[in-house]
């Protein structure tokens, strides 16, 4: 197992390489470059002095490949870059953002999780219901809201019409403002949860094993928890895999709506400042957390289910 | 004598009496409740205000960087400059220099300075802080977006080529007195100085802490820095030895923390207001009715028109094309209904453009008639020009809901004289690009910012700013460049405003622009602060000097 897993993590290298060239060719042909800092999104113009003195300084002239092979080269020294306008190394913007990111991801992920599951299993075994169908449009609401909408309304509701939390805003990292954000985030997230739990519940819970169960005797809680439940669970592992990567890789649009200083938010500023540095520091750590994310499911699938084997 | 009804007359005039004198004390105490920006109440000290306005994140806190609403907003209450912008007139008024002069050939300045002005770390401001700085903007390894703004200060370039040890042009005097020499005659410098990026800095400091000067700031200005978080917000708090007063000779400012807050969506920014956790706030186009109806704000909203022109630009570096006709550009002037725009689409939070120069400005021509809305002359023009049938043309802007639904709109008005467009609509920034490298047939966008009238002509229509520098339109008159070369060096202001406004009617005439409005900029604060002032430049750049709270707001 732990060869696997070394061997699934060298392979991060090739993919995070791939992902440094995609990048830069996109940063490469959309319009403008590194000099935009250099201009007052409120003004508009871009001195041609200060613009040649920068893209001298920054080699911005120089043919694609002699940039793209100094940036590897850089990073192989382990130099992600720096930013002389707004004063701050990548590696430090991005770990500045990091601890936010990281609180509302899993805060959210948990949220996503337990109503997730929760509703999927119980629509699951009352199936053809009333329940059922009710919980299945509930969940459809909950894929098809969009998020800003969700957020706003909460906001609305929770902290200006019953002024329970701060509407937005991260505080001093109290909890009070972290609810709404990964409240919104949860249950945006909650809906494609439920589903497939109540579609992998619904396989299992008429298998063989599960009516051997019941034959034996066992209650019903006994058959649902310790045989069809971590059965179902497997295609739900990767689900909150996935999930767990996308919600690390920023929720730009939850971010902006409570202000929440997330990685999202912090690239698409870099995208809109052309800082590219820090948009392929942004995307090198998203790739390393989507590869690590589905490097440790895969392990966790072997403690869930006894049969899968990676030697 | 009794006068037959006489008693009556006097009855009629008593009664008048007591009713104007009923009126004026009623009247009085209306007044007295409703102080206008704090004048008739006495201020009131402490407390902690919170702002909203950082659309993003400053760049940096080192005046080296001040660039962008954000930065600049919070920059200006950390450092000060020799001479600064009248928020309400936008002319250049005393700073720290508390005179200047220039000479008669009008190539030096010499800024005297006040003594016993102080940084934050308790040294005394001198001359040499600010020829200090000066020369490490124009160092061109400071890479600093203003490194070129003291272009034409003698002995400037050869200090870029390091060819110099420092610009020979800027000498200090003596401790307070700082001589700056041009090498041509140029009125423009004080107001280029007005800029933050032009303030005093410690040389002592700066030097002591290289690159972490732009996290831990030291300037000589009302607040003292105190924490940054990015992302999130950035903190000052009073300078209590700061060398202003104000009128009364309270010593200046009054709050003891200010709070820049990063809110992002507007929305939400109109939540915070309502639960009392911002005390002002800029607000959007859709927001604005809102509060402009608004049992409460509707009394506490702060309008100015901005000095920002938006327009349609046409990009004449295209030969062949419709709009190489001065007609058909005159055309679409006439064709289009400012006033219901205005009316209509913006919902009152704009004003109806008639000029390129705003007429708020100093010195702008507030008779300016410019172009009338008649469809049927547009229509005359068109078929002069060889256009009978009208053409096609492709227009980009912006997604700024400032601009969209004004774009949309003026597809009508255009499509009813027989000019047909294609509208694309990019991010701002991909807009932006185009723009500056001229890929476009027409635009719409602003331009502005600036609040000198010379120099918002100058980087619309000098054909030295043809391309990114705001002659997006790449416009070249030589009589313009001339009268506007003459304007820079005129000796005296009513000459410059002269030659300026004569430029503008042969702009107008030639029609690069068609103008559509200027920006209404509408703050928002809460019933109980006061001392915010109309700021015409740009609403963002509040003097916060002198705001304070009436009473202590209820946050939560």
């Amino acid at each position: 197992m732990l060869r696997y897993a070394v061997r699934r993590l060298a392979l991060a290298v090739p993919v995070l390489l791939g992902i440094t060239a995609i990048t830069f060719v996109l940063m490469w042909i959309i319009p403008g470059d590194a000099t935009q800092a250099f201009v007052d999104p409120k003004v508009g113009t871009l001195d041609p002095e200060v613009a040649r003195a920068a893209r001298e300084r920054w080699g911005l002239d120089a043919p694609f490949l002699v940039q793209y092979g100094k940036y590897l080269g850089n990073i192989l020294r382990g130099d992600l870059g720096y930013s002389h306008v707004t004063n701050q190394s990548v590696r430090d913007a991005i770990l500045e953002v990091l601890p936010a990111t990281a609180r509302l991801a899993l805060t959210a992920l948990v949220i996503s999780t337990l109503f997730g599951m929760s509703i999927g299993v119980f629509t699951a075994l009352r199936r053809g219901s009333y329940l059922d169908t009710a919980g299945m449009v509930v969940t459809l609401f909950g894929v098809s809201i969009p998020t800003f909408w969700l957020g706003l309304l909460l906001m609305w509701l929770l902290a200006v019409h019953w002024p329970l939390f701060p509407p937005t805003g991260y505080g001093h990292g109290e909890v009070s403002y972290l609810v709404l954000p990964a409240v919104t985030l949860g249950l945006s997230y909650a809906g494609g949860m439920a589903r497939l739990t109540r579609s992998a519940m619904l396989d299992v819970i008429n298998a063989d094993y599960v009516r051997t169960a019941r034959a034996k005797g066992a209650g019903e809680r006994s058959v649902i928890a310790r045989h069809a439940l971590p059965n179902a669970v497997i295609p739900v592992l990767t689900l909150i895999g996935i999930d767990l990567g996308g919600l690390m890789s920023g929720a730009v649009i939850t971010e902006t709506v409570f202000s929440w200083p997330g990685i999202g938010r912090l690239m698409v500023d870099a995208i809109q400042q052309r800082n590219l540095l820090l948009v392929q520091g942004c995307v090198l750590f998203f790739g390393l957390i989507f590869v690590s994310v589905n490097v440790g499911v895969d392990l966790v699938y072997g403690l869930v289910d006894p049969r899968i084997r990676y030697d | 004598m009794l006068w037959p009804g006489g008693l009556n007359v006097r009855h009629a005039v008593t009664n008048r009496f007591v009713i104007w004198m009923v009126a004026i004390l009623v009247s009085a105490i209306a007044l007295g409740a409703i102080p206008a920006n704090g004048q008739s109440e006495k201020p009131r000290y402490g407390g902690v205000y919170i702002r909203n306005n950082l659309y993003s994140d400053p760049l940096s806190m080192d005046p080296l960087f001040a660039l962008g609403a954000a930065t600049v907003m919070t920059q200006m209450n950390i450092y000060d400059g020799l001479v600064k912008l009248d928020p309400d007139r936008g002319t250049v008024v005393p700073d720290i220099a508390e005179r200047w002069t220039h000479s008669p050939d009008g190539k030096t300045f010499t800024f005297y300075l006040r003594k016993g002005v102080t940084f934050h770390d308790g040294s005394e401001v001198t001359a040499a802080d600010f020829k200090y700085h000066f020369e490490r903007v124009a160092n061109t390894a400071n890479l600093s977006p203003h490194m070129a703004r003291l272009a034409g200060v003698v002995g400037v370039k050869a200090f870029q080529e390091k060819r110099a040890e420092d610009i020979a042009g800027i000498k200090v005097l003596d401790k307070y007195t700082l001589q700056i020499s041009m090498e041509r005659p140029n009125i423009l410098l004080p107001y280029h100085l007005t800029g933050v990026w032009a303030s005093a800095v410690p040389r002592g400091v700066v030097e002591r802490l290289g690159r972490e000067f732009g996290t831990n700031p030291v300037g000589s200005g009302p607040f003292m820095f105190e924490s940054w978080a990015r992302g999130r917000e950035l903190v000052l708090k009073r300078y209590p030895h700061y060398w202003r007063k104000d009128k009364w000779g309270n010593q200046l400012p009054y709050l003891d923390r200010l709070i820049f807050r990063l809110i992002r969506d507007m929305t939400a920014v109109e939540a915070e207001m309502t639960v009392g956790n911002v005390d002002s706030a800029w607000i959007s186009d859709s927001a604005y009715l809102r509060y402009k109806n608004h049992p409460v704000f509707k009394k506490h909203l702060l309008e100015a028109p901005e000095f920002y022109t938006w327009h349609i630009g046409f990009n004449l570096s295209m030969s062949g094309v419709p709009w190489a006709d001065k007609r058909v550009r005159q055309a679409v002037n006439h064709a289009i209904d400012r006033k219901t725009i205005v009316d209509v689409v913006r919902q009152g939070k704009a004003y109806v453009a008639r000029g390129i120069l705003p007429p708020s400005m100093f010195g702008a021509d507030p008779t300016f008639t410019g172009y009338v809305y008649n469809p049927e002359k547009a229509k005359r023009l068109l078929v002069e020009a060889g256009y009978p049938n009208g053409f096609t043309a492709k227009i980009l802007s912006s997604d700024s809901q400032s601009v969209v639904p004004v774009v949309e709109a003026i597809l009508g008005y255009l499509n009813a004289v027989g000019i047909r467009l294609q509208y694309e609509v990019l991010d701002s920034v991909t807009a932006r690009v185009r723009q500056q490298g001229g890929r476009f047939e027409l635009y719409a966008g602003s331009l502005g910012g600036v609040g000198h009238l010379l120099i918002y002509l100058q980087q619309g229509f000098h054909s030295r700013f043809a391309g990114p520098g705001g002659n997006y339109t790449r416009y070249s008159n030589p009589r313009v460049d001339q009268l506007l070369d003459r304007a820079a060096e005129a000796r005296d202001t009513n000459t410059m405003i002269r030659l300026v406004r004569e430029a503008e009617r042969i702009i107008m005439d030639d029609a690069p622009w068609s103008v559509l409005t200027y920006t209404k900029g509408v703050v928002v604060m809460q019933p109980y602060v006061r001392g915010l002032r109309r700021v015409q430049i740009d609403q963002d750049f509040q003097v916060m000097e002198e705001a304070w709270l009436a009473w202590s707001p209820r946050r939560r």
